[in-house]
Parts: C-alpha cells; structure tokens; sequence
C-alpha cells in the first residue's frame, strides 16, 4: 500500500517535472521541427513567392542534381573534408593550450592569456580579413618587416596563395577559436578533485606525470563529447570565413558546401537545389554522428547518446 | 498546493509568451522591425502630420472616409524593397511634408527585403499600400490579384495617364495578358551623364599634366602614359609605392567586365551569356567570343600586369582596401572614376584650389562609347510600382503615385522649392537661385532637410518618379535645373575646370557629347533597356549553367592576368573557353539569343502596335 502510494506520488511529481519542460519543448517543436516543413520545396521546383501547390512536383530531381553534378560537385566536397579533416586534426589543440594554460603557476599571468586569447573568437570575420589584410598583403606589416630585416628580397602574399590557403585559413581559425575552445576543457580541468593530483604526488609523480596521468583521464570524457559533436557537423565547416577570404586566386580552393550553396541556391536562386543540399547534409551529420557514438560505445563502452 | 499553482501559472505564462511571440500582430511586425526605426518614427511622425494636417489635410481627408489610421489623416504606407535606404532622423523632410499636405495624407516608409516581400507574395497578404518590386515578380503579382488596376482610376490620376507609351508597354507586357494597367515606372527619359564620366581612360590629372596631356587613343597609348607617370612618382604621399591601377573584388566579374563593356559601347546584362553591341546590334557570347568585354578585359589586364603597372594585391582587396590605398595617393590611373574619387575630396580640404585628383580622358579620335544617354520609354527596369488590392485608400494611394508624375512636383523633387532654390528669370528660364546653387553644392543637413533629389532622406525617391532629371519640364527646361550647361559651369570644382578649359568644353563631360555629336563616338542611347520588361525569367537550369560559368572564369581571371607571355594567355585562355563550352555557354547562348531575338521583337511590333518612336 505504502509502495503504491510512493509510486504515485512520483508519478506525479514526473508529470510536474514534464509540464515545466512544456515551454520548451513548445520552442524546439516550433524553431527546430516547424521549419522541417519547408524541406518540402526540394520536391518541387519553388519560385520564391508562389506556394507549393501552384509548383511542378520535380521528385528526386534535385538530390540526383547533387550526386551527378560532377562539375563543381567533387571539387567542394574535397574542399568541404580537406577543412573538415584539418579542423579534425587541429581539434585538440585547445584541450593542449588548456592542460598547459593551467600548469602556469601565476594565475594573474594565466587568466591574462586566457583573455587575450579568448578575444578574437568576438572578433568578426570582416575584420579579421581587415587585419590580415593589414599584416599579410604587399604592403603589410609583415612583409616591411620581413624586406626591412633583409629575410625577403620580394613581398610575399598569402592571401593571394592558392597554396597556402588550407593551412592558412585553418591557422586563422584556431587563432580565432583557441581560447573560446579551451574555456570547457579549463572548467572540466577544474572539476577535477584536487586529492588525485596530492595521491599522484605522493606516488612520486612529477607534473608532467600528474599532467598525463591525472588531468588528461580527467578531461577525456569532455574531449570524447565535443568531438562526437563536432564529428555531427563535420561536412558544415562554416561560411562566413571562406565567404570573406575568397577572391579569385582562392576560389577554387575556398568553395565548401556552404559558399556553394550560397552561390547557387541563393545567387542563383535555385533554393529548391540548395534545400535539397541542405536535407542531405543533415543525414549525412546523423549518420556520423550515431557511427561515431556506436564507435565510442565499442570503444570505451559508453554513449553519450 | 500553492506552489503548484504558482509553478502552473509560471508554466503558462511562458507559454503563452512564447506562441504569441511567435505570431503575427496582423503581418506588420517583420515589416516594422525592417524599417529601420519606422515604428518608432510613427507616434512622432503622427504627431508632426497633426500639426501639418491644420491646413489642406482636414477636408480632404474627411471626405476620403477611410481615416482609419492616424486621426482624419490617412496613412498611405510606400514599401521599399532593398533598394536606396533613407535616412529617418529627419521625416518627413520638406518635400514629403509639402506632398502630405497638398494630399491630405500621412506618407510613411518602411523598407522591406526581398525575403518580406516573397512571403508577403506567398500569402497574397500586405501591410504596404504602395510597393516597388524587383523583376519577374510582376506575374506573381498579378496572379494573386495583389495589384490594383490603375485603368480603373486614371480620371483620378490625370497625370499617370499622360505616360500613354509608357502605360501601353506596360499593358502589354506586365499584364499576364489582359491588357490592363497595373504598373507604373520610374526614371523614364534620358540618362544625364551629369558633370563628368566615369568609363573613359581614368588618370591623375596633376601628373597627366606634367607629361604636357599626351593624347591616349588606345589601350596601349593609356599603359604608357601610366607607365611614365609611375616612374615619375615612384612614390606616394606617404613614401609607398605608386602602382598604375588598381582593383577590388567581391562583386564576380562585373568589377573585371564594367569598363570595357562601356567603353566598347554594350548591352550590360539582357539575358545571361549575352552581349549586344549597342551601335551596330552584333551580338556576342559574353564567355567565349573574342569581342565580349570579360575577353577584352582580360587582354587589358594582362598588358597592364606584365608592364608592371598592377598593385600586387590585384586580386584580393575589397572596395576598402582599396580606398584606403587610393587616399594615400597610390594610383597613376584608375579603372572608375569613382574608385578614386575620395582622393580629391581628401586633398581638396587641404588645398582648395589642388589639381591632385582623377579625370576621364577619351581618344581624340573618338570610338569610345560611355556611361550615359539610354532613354527606357518605361523607365528603369527592376523597379515596377503597384498599390496593393487590400490598400484601404486606393484613391489616396493612387493620388500619391499620380504625385510623382507631375511635371511641377518633379521640377521640386530635382531642383527644390521655386522661389527659394530656382525661380523664373525675366526670360521665362528658370534658374536656380543661389540658395539652390548652395544646396546642390553643399548638401549635407540642409539638403537632409529639403528631402529633395540627392539627399539622404529624398534620394529613395528616385525609385518612386516617373521620369528622370534629364526630362523637360512644359517650360523648357530639364527637370533637373543642375544639369543646365550654365549650372553645371558654375558647380565645377577646380579640378574639373581645369580640365575644361584644357580641353576647351563648358564641363568635362562636353568633351564625349561633343565627339557624340560630331559622330565619331557613341553614347548609350541605343540600350534597349525596356526589354527588360519583356524579358522573361531566367530558367533554373540555364540560370545554373551562367552561376557555374562565371565562377570558372572568375577562378580563372589570375591565370589570365598574370600570363607571362602572349602565347601562354592564348594557352589559358583556350582551355577557359573549352572548360566554358563542356558547361554548356554555348547551350546557354543559344537560349539567350533566342530569348534576346523574341523579346526583341516583341518590342519592336508592341512600339508599331502604338506608334511608339
């Protein structure tokens, strides 16, 4: 008797708990799962301002249009994961600048750097590309340096590379996302219990040992979930910084899935293409994103999903 | 129990925030929050139309009988679509305010995107009165009987009927084939080239004239006169190197194409794929043939690179990049005037009288065409104004439209108020006065005030009048009393006038009327620009095979400028034109011509159909 009224007393206070959820699962049906209705215009060729019913039912013409496009296609793909793998690669970067951000032993000094490099992540791509344009063009800062102290005879530009232009937009990016990047692994690192590294200590464990053998374990969990995260956005590896950076030396280079979609979704104004690249990229991100969740499961025996 | 209550309350509240956060306050939320501060201007906008409304407004109003929005007054609300911006610390500004009151009306702006403007399409729904919407939406337009048709209150609009060949293009070809008048227009008329021109051989004038004006007749002549004046002036006001030209991206290949497509006197963009050589009406693939202006372009650039005449950073600065280079004195030459002019207006503070500034210079011998004279019976194309079906003031909203087609409201909007900024001499020739001339002058918060053509509160109205400046008024005199010879004299600034007096002209754009007149050049007069208006929309797949061409030749442009020699530019630019062919330039050549050859005709026999000239 006593169980049963246990039973209903959290029952209740489940459905308590649900009705504050209410709101907000009201806000992502409405922003997050409304919306998908519009993924309907891919099926038909659109005319911005008609409605869907005075549209020609196209069917799979547009996702055909995506796979045999080998024009342009295969050239953005390869742009689009050359970004995404080297995005990849850099990715523990920030959980590196945060383990040693945290072995500084001034805080002043430490929090000093961490604002420094948090800085531009507010920074806009417009004027990033200002302030590129100001160091790196002909007449920039680093090239008067460079020909000042004699290193370079001629100014080089990066900017206009074709070249250099993955592993300089990749550069730019973690100048830029560095610091942001590292405040979680600098929280995670705090939540670690102080009396691991005083064990590790008393085992004999320098600070590198303490470093690899406390601190890493203790932020790898946070490591595994942004990476799983940004392994789901792997294909959408941004706009606003190829958008900004291309000109006509970098084009070719520069054109990932989301300038290309700009340019010929809305340029073109082929948004029932562009809807349909967008609807493919999002199960594309699914895929991966529940391949690499099954992959940590087998891996480290949990999910986060 | 009552925190549960509480917890409910909460609960719903959020709730209900949340859904009518989300809805519509009767369509005029996205639209207000676009205007850029219009709904704030309304209370206070209100209140200044009361105090306007002592006079003419009252009676009219009241017997318009559909004062429903702000007192007696009625509203009549233009929507702007993406075009000029206004500036709304200063509305209404005098012309509006004098429009308010001589129709009894409150104006108000608001400035919608083309995204607004679909969805406002998509639902057949409106809060605008008066809208001006891009082309190829005319047929939607109309197909949701959005439109209200003029025909119906032409006896209400005596001067929107006198545009007879305007309005019967229109009939013809924005009516989805009823032959009714949905549309007006605006800038019908001539183009004025005004003062100066902006598409010839642009050079720094003081250092032109160090080397005694040396005549430039062709690209060549030009690349040299730049070439010797950089190595006079090696270096710029701030001890940076001197280039001869330069450049910015960002805008596809219309920054590579524009002056050679002006200079060499053709059709900017009918249909994609597609140029017409406007004096002789050759046409030409504008991806693959030799005569097209990216192809000429091209040529030119890269005699200018490999003469070392181009700033290394050709290829990567944006317009401001490039300004801030242009007002440190950087360039010999220049590809627009326009490109450059802030260095002029930077030294002119320093020296009043200074001739450190850029000027056009045309061949002697003419065959340049330039940037002015096209004369569109209806008007600029883009731009096709309509009052909206649901406007509850239509006589109101048609009264408004019939206001910027009248010659004397016309003659304000361009030239200012008569008796205070131009006046009638005792000839009959009305003049600007020097209040006018101080105005058109000096702009700034006097011209913000007046709301007249240029200001930054009137200048969106250029999209709202029927005709343009270069118009004559019944008194015979242009609309536009600033593009008289004698006021175009009195403004020039000491660069032009020493330009003029070099060349002997009363301005420095005589020079190109003159070799018009004498027939050894070409002006723009021959620009069909009311095909426009029979043009059809561009189909998807043709629209994707011009987005696909151009971003190859764009990618291709640096290859091309920076060939070393001729042979590897023919190299280049043979495998360019072969990569242009497998993506379908000459398909979509072949569609263009057609579409070209069709609207064409149609124009022609609708001009026949109504003894248009």
């Amino acid at each position: 008797m006593k169980t049963a009224a246990v039973k209903t007393y959290k029952k209740k206070k489940n459905y308590k708990l649900l009705f504050w959820l209410l709101p907000f699962m009201v806000f992502v049906l409405l922003f997050n799962y409304v919306p998908l209705f519009g993924w309907s215009i891919s099926f038909f060729q659109y005319t911005p301002g008609s409605s869907l019913s005075a549209e020609n039912f196209v069917g799979l013409k547009y996702f055909k249009q995506f796979f045999l496009d080998t024009v342009d296609m295969w050239r953005v793909i390869k742009n689009t994961l050359t970004f995404a793998v080297l995005n990849l690669i850099v990715m523990p970067l920030p959980l590196v600048f945060a383990i040693l951000l945290n072995e500084v032993p001034h805080k002043g000094y430490s929090k000093f750097v961490q604002s420094i490099t948090t800085f531009p992540n507010f920074i806009s791509w417009v004027i990033v590309y200002s302030l590129a344009f100001s160091l790196f063009s002909t007449d920039g800062v680093i090239n008067s340096i460079l020909m000042g102290m004699g290193v370079i005879s001629k100014p080089t530009n990066v900017l206009s590379s074709a070249s250099s232009v993955y592993w300089f937009q990749t550069c730019l990016g973690i100048w830029k996302s560095l610091g942001w990047s590292s405040i979680v692994y600098l929280a995670a690192i705090s939540g670690i219990p102080q009396e691991l590294y005083e064990a590790a200590s008393v085992d004999g464990a320098g600070r590198f040992q303490q470093m690899l053998h406390v601190t890493l374990p203790g932020i790898a969990e946070t490591f595994i979930v942004l990476l799983l995260l940004s392994i789901g956005n792997f294909i959408s590896v941004g706009f606003d910084q190829y958008f900004i950076f291309q000109n006509p030396v970098t084009l070719k280079k520069l054109e990932v899935l989301d300038l290309y979609v700009y340019r010929l979704g809305l340029i073109n104004k082929s948004y029932s293409y562009s809807t349909a690249i967008g609807m493919i990229k999002s199960v594309i991100s699914l895929v991966m994103i529940f391949g690499t969740n099954q992959l940590a499961k087998k891996i480290r025996g949990n999910t986060i999903i | 129990m009552r925190k549960k209550v509480v917890s409910i309350m909460l609960a719903a509240a959020m709730l209900t925030a949340m859904v009518t956060g989300c809805g519509s306050d009767g369509g005029s939320g996205s639209q207000d929050s676009a205007s850029g501060g219009s709904a704030a201007e309304e209370s206070d906008s209100a209140e200044k139309t009361d105090e306007a409304d002592d006079g003419a407004g009252d009676s009219q109003a009241a017997d318009d009988g559909g004062a429903a929005d702000a007192g007696d007054v009625p509203t009549i609300t233009y929507a702007h679509t993406g075009k000029a911006s206004a500036d709304m610390d200063v509305w209404p500004p005098d012309f509006i305010k004098q429009m308010e009151d001589d129709l009894g009306v409150k104006i108000e702006l608001i400035q919608i995107t083309d995204e607004q403007f679909d969805l406002a399409l998509a639902s057949g729904d409106a809060t605008f009165d008066i809208v001006n919407c891009t082309k190829y939406k005319e047929p939607q337009v109309l197909n949701k009987g959005m439109a209200v048709c003029l025909d119906d209150y032409l006896d209400i609009a005596p001067n929107i009927a006198k545009f007879e060949d305007r309005n019967n293009l229109v009939r013809e070809f924005l009516s989805n084939g009823d032959g009714k008048l949905y549309f007006t227009r605006c800038q019908a008329g001539p183009e004025f080239p005004g003062s100066e021109l902006w598409s010839g051989y642009v050079v720094r004038w003081d250092w032109y004239k160090e080397l005694g004006c040396p005549p430039i007749n062709s690209d060549e002549d030009y690349l040299n006169v730049l070439k010797q004046m950089v190595e006079a002036h090696p270096t710029n006001d701030n001890g940076g190197t001197t280039y001869g030209l330069g450049q910015y991206v960002g805008t596809g290949l219309w920054s590579w194409n524009v002056v050679k497509t002006y200079q060499l006197g053709y059709s900017e963009n009918y249909v994609p794929g597609l140029q017409v050589n406007l004096a002789t009406g050759d046409v030409y693939n504008a991806y693959t043939d030799d005569e097209a202006s990216f192809w000429q372009a091209m040529e030119f650039f890269n005699k200018a690179w490999n003469m070392g005449l181009c700033d290394p950073d050709f290829f990567i600065m944006k317009s401001d990049d490039l300004s801030a280079k242009v007002v440190q004195g950087t360039y010999a030459g220049a590809l627009r005037t326009w490109d450059v002019g802030d260095y002029y207006s930077q030294e002119v503070k320093n020296d009043p009288n200074t001739l450190k500034g850029y000027v056009s210079i045309f061949p002697e011998n003419g065959g340049m065409s330039a940037n002015y004279a096209s004369n569109p019976i209806a008007g600029w194309e883009n731009n096709s104004i309509f009052i909206y079906s649901g406007c509850k003031n239509i006589e109101k909203a048609v009264q408004v439209l019939d206001y910027m087609h009248d010659e004397d409201n016309l003659r304000t909007y361009y030239s200012g108020f008569e008796g205070v900024h131009w006046e009638y001499g005792a000839d009959g020739v009305p003049v600007l006065t020097d209040a006018g001339k101080e105005l058109f002058a000096n702009g700034g918060d006097a011209m913000a005030q007046a709301g007249v053509a240029g200001s930054s509160t009137g200048g969106w109205l250029n999209y709202w009048c029927a005709t343009s400046g270069a118009v004559m008024h019944s008194d015979g005199s242009m609309l536009n009393l600033t593009y008289s010879p004698e006021a175009l004299a009195e403004t020039l600034n000491p660069l032009q006038k020493d330009y003029s007096e070099q060349y002997n002209v009363s301005y420095p754009a005589q020079v190109h009327q003159n070799q018009v007149a004498e027939g050894i050049a070409k002006d723009r007069s021959m620009d069909t620009k009311d095909l426009y208006m029979v043009l059809t929309q561009v189909p998807e797949d043709m629209g994707t095979k011009k987005t696909q061409i151009e971003g190859l030749l764009e990618g291709y442009i640096p290859d091309l400028v920076m060939a070393a020699s001729q042979e590897e530019y023919e190299q280049v630019k043979a495998q360019v034109i072969e990569e242009c062919k497998s993506l379908g330039s000459d398909d979509l050549f072949a569609w263009s011509k057609e579409a070209y050859d069709n609207a064409y005709k149609a124009l022609t026999d609708a001009k026949s159909k109504y003894g248009i000239n």
